[in-house]
């Protein structure tokens, strides 16, 4: 049987090439077709990565925008300048930081504004947080967000940042999720105190 | 009466005695915190029986007594204040998951009544770590009141709470006796040991895994306290505050989920002493007891195993 | 062999064989993206077409598909069709991408899929195939659906991201954490199977009634 067929020449896909071939066809085939896909769309992701970042920067700058694409692409080229450690609103000169710490379970992420002045803070945002859904995950809401925009940096005693109840309290804690609030104050605390030293102990801008 | 609870219950001793043991801290719990914990102890308790029943009502099998130990338990180590429902979800929980779900009693991997609060610890945090009550006063402490005072400072409520948060340490003495806010059947040292001295006496709990717990507590307290003041209390005060005592003397203890060899036991419950220290002093959880049971009743089988694995190696090596 | 009717594939892909409930497979992200159920949909979405577009393409090269290597080339076709979800979804739902995180790549490992490729694609038509896939997906998304519905609701309390449960409700967040998922899917799969077993006992009994 064999050799007969020896004789005559295998057909194509009982050669032992065949499978070889079969596979780099199928390969090149449903390769082509994503890069073709991945190639049209890169731009879309591209951009879609970058906009929250600068969605976030500018409203912690505290910068009117509108909530399109284009609309925070312009207003953040027009509004924001990027220099090493900070983002600064080129109006007001409202200086924008990133920064890290560890929440309850994982770690939470954000940008934070000061003033030029460095005397108040002028807005807060997270752009990474893996709290508990529905109690410190509520960080991401914007009543808590809102108010430390305007809180002045040397008015709390423990501070710059305290919730209430406590003396000089200047925020309010999220109720029933105690540990991620105190994580909030913990990460924000120490770096608002670290920036203020960077510029001089307050009074003059660091970047002048 | 005593004919009804005849045919649905089946008598174990050693769960009448446990019950024995938690009477004083049972009486403590309604002496601080008024006649609502009698209430919360009695939801308890009766929704753990129904949730049993509901299993082994198929069969014609009766309820084990230790659902009547697992309910109180429970129904201990919560606030004072605690709403009804969350006690009634919480106990449901715990038998049906913990217990009923491995196949009933005798077989359970967990404790039944960590797994309710772990469960509820997660769930409920401010009715369970924020709402707290002072202790009730007056000629018949709790006895003549349904309920304590409200306490408004949450940040310094509790002994741990206080620690954690402010540095502050509570008097010694109080601790000891108990009135102090708290859950309700953790806060007096002195009524859980006496509830200890019964168990030992009577040989109904393990004394290995009392001394395990304990050892593993404060060996590992006692070095971090000296290293890292401002985190980790000093032993005596860290046993005496929160569910350390009451864990150590009726949780750890449950000889089910607990290894079955004595060097497993003391290992386990070393196991158990070291997690409550890691996780009071560096997690942003106020207490660790619960999630200490939990990774303790996790490798319970295994240290069983791996003790006996290592005895036959022993044994061997000696024959030959 | 005997000629399969579309009437069986559902009935198997969504009850009789449920791929979750039954077989127990793609638990990984039955369990990972049930805590809302938008996430729970898309995923579900995502699922239902790789698994139909790799088992009519499966079924398609079935024939010219060397044996021995016929698990590399399954493996290939899914890779392709899991990409494409990939960037579909980051390209125009941007946020359900986040939500779901490494979940969507997964779809890859998930069971289900390679699981009817080998068991039905490659031994019947295409558009039968096709067919299978889709109630093969359905079912898993189903079995989804009601694991979400209930952590959203007892976890948020809210329906597709509605509040419905109303002002005194209090969350019980250990449902939309990961262990929440355990117990939910538990339950579910231990309902299922008991309303089965009734089932076909009093099917069984009634055949002999039948005799």
């Amino acid at each position: 049987m064999t050799e007969e067929k020896k004789a005559v020449g295998r057909p194509l896909h009982e050669t032992y090439y065949y499978p070889v071939i079969f596979m780099v066809a199928l390969t090149v085939v449903f390769i082509s077709v994503l890069a073709y896909l991945n190639d049209s769309t890169r731009e879309i992701i591209e951009t879609a990565g970058q906009i929250n970042e600068k969605e976030s920067i500018l409203y912690v700058l505290g910068i009117d925008h509108d909530s399109t694409v284009e609309g925070i692409q312009s207003a953040y080229e027009e509004g924001v300048e990027e220099e090493t450690s900070a983002f600064v609103a080129k109006e007001s000169g409202i200086e924008a930081f990133f920064f890290t710490g560890s929440g309850l379970w994982g770690d939470i992420e954000g940008f934070i504004s000061i003033s030029r002045d460095m005397k108040t803070l002028e807005g807060l945002t997270f752009t990474k947080q893996s709290e508990t859904p529905g109690l410190g995950g509520r960080i991401e809401e914007l009543w808590f967000k809102e108010q430390f925009r305007g809180v002045e940096i040397d008015s709390a005693e423990g501070g710059p940042l305290a919730y209430r109840p406590e003396p000089g309290g200047n925020v309010d804690a999220i109720s029933g999720a105690t540990s991620t609030s105190k994580a909030v104050l913990n990460i924000l605390n120490p770096f608002i105190r670290e920036k203020l030293d960077e510029s001089g102990g307050g009074g003059s801008n660091g970047q002048d | 009466m005593a004919e009804l609870y005849k045919k649905h219950f089946m008598k174990q001793k050693m769960m009448e005695r446990m019950l024995w043991a938690l009477a004083p801290a049972a009486l403590g719990s309604v002496w601080f915190f008024g006649l609502r914990a009698l209430l919360v102890m009695g939801v308890s308790v009766l929704f753990a029986c129904f949730a049993e029943w509901l299993f082994v009502r198929k069969n014609g099998g009766r309820i084990s007594e230790a659902a009547l130990v697992t309910g109180l338990i429970f129904a201990l180590s919560m606030p004072p204040k605690v709403p009804l429902w969350i006690v009634a979800l919480g106990i449901s929980f715990g038998m049906v998951f913990g217990k009923m779900a491995f196949g009933g009693f005798g077989t359970n991997l967990f404790n039944p009544a960590i797994a309710a609060r772990a469960f509820v610890y997660i769930s409920f945090s401010k009715p369970i770590n924020a709402d707290w009550t002072g202790v009730a006063t007056g000629a018949f402490g709790g006895f003549s009141k349904f309920l304590g005072p409200d306490i408004q400072a949450v940040s310094s409520a509790t002994p741990l709470l206080a620690f954690k948060n402010t540095g502050e340490v509570f008097p010694y003495m109080k601790l000891i006796l108990g009135n102090v806010s708290g859950s309700m059947g953790e806060t007096s040292a002195v009524l859980i040991l006496i509830g200890a001295a019964y168990l030992i006496k009577t040989k109904s709990a393990d004394w290995r895994l009392m001394a395990g717990m304990a050892t593993g507590f404060f060996t590992l307290s006692a070095i971090l306290s000296l290293l890292q003041p401002e985190l980790v209390a000093n032993p005596i005060y860290g046993a005496l505050s929160g569910s350390f005592l009451f864990t150590m003397v009726f949780i750890v203890t449950e000889p089910i989920s607990a290894p079955k060899t004595s060097k497993g036991k003391f290992i386990y419950g070393m196991l158990a002493g070291v997690v409550v220290v890691i996780i009071r002093g560096y997690a942003l959880f106020t207490e660790g007891t619960t999630f200490a049971i939990l990774v303790a009743n996790t490798f319970g089988p295994l240290v069983d195993e791996g003790v006996r694995h290592f005895e036959k190696r022993e044994k061997k090596v000696i024959a030959s | 062999m005997a000629k399969i009717k579309t009437k069986d594939v559902w009935i198997m892909g969504i009850w009789k064989e449920n791929p979750v409930v039954i077989q127990v497979l793609g638990i990984c992200s039955a369990l990972a993206v049930t805590n809302r159920m938008d996430n729970a949909l898309i995923m579900g979405a995502g699922l239902i077409f790789v698994t139909a577009f790799s088992e009519f393409t499966v079924s398609i090269l079935r024939m010219h598909t060397p044996k021995h290597i016929r698990m590399m080339v399954q493996v290939l076709i899914i890779s392709a069709f899991v990409i494409i979800v990939d960037i579909y979804l980051k390209a125009y739902l941007p946020n359900a991408s986040k939500a779901l995180g490494p979940y969507v790549g997964l779809i890859i490992t998930n069971c289900i899929i390679m699981g009817r490729c080998e068991v039905f694609a490659q031994k019947n038509r295409p558009a039968i195939s096709f067919l299978d896939g889709i109630f093969n997906g359905i079912g898993y998304t189903l079995v989804l659906m009601v694991v979400a519905f209930a952590r959203e609701l007892l976890g948020f309390g809210t329906f597709f991201g509605i509040p419905v449960m109303g002002q005194g409700w209090m969350n019980w967040v250990i449902m939309i954490m990961p262990p929440g998922a355990f117990f939910m899917l538990a339950l579910v799969v231990w309902g299922v199977n008991t309303v089965r077993e009734k089932q076909e006992t009093s099917e069984s009994a009634g055949e002999v009634k039948a005799r």
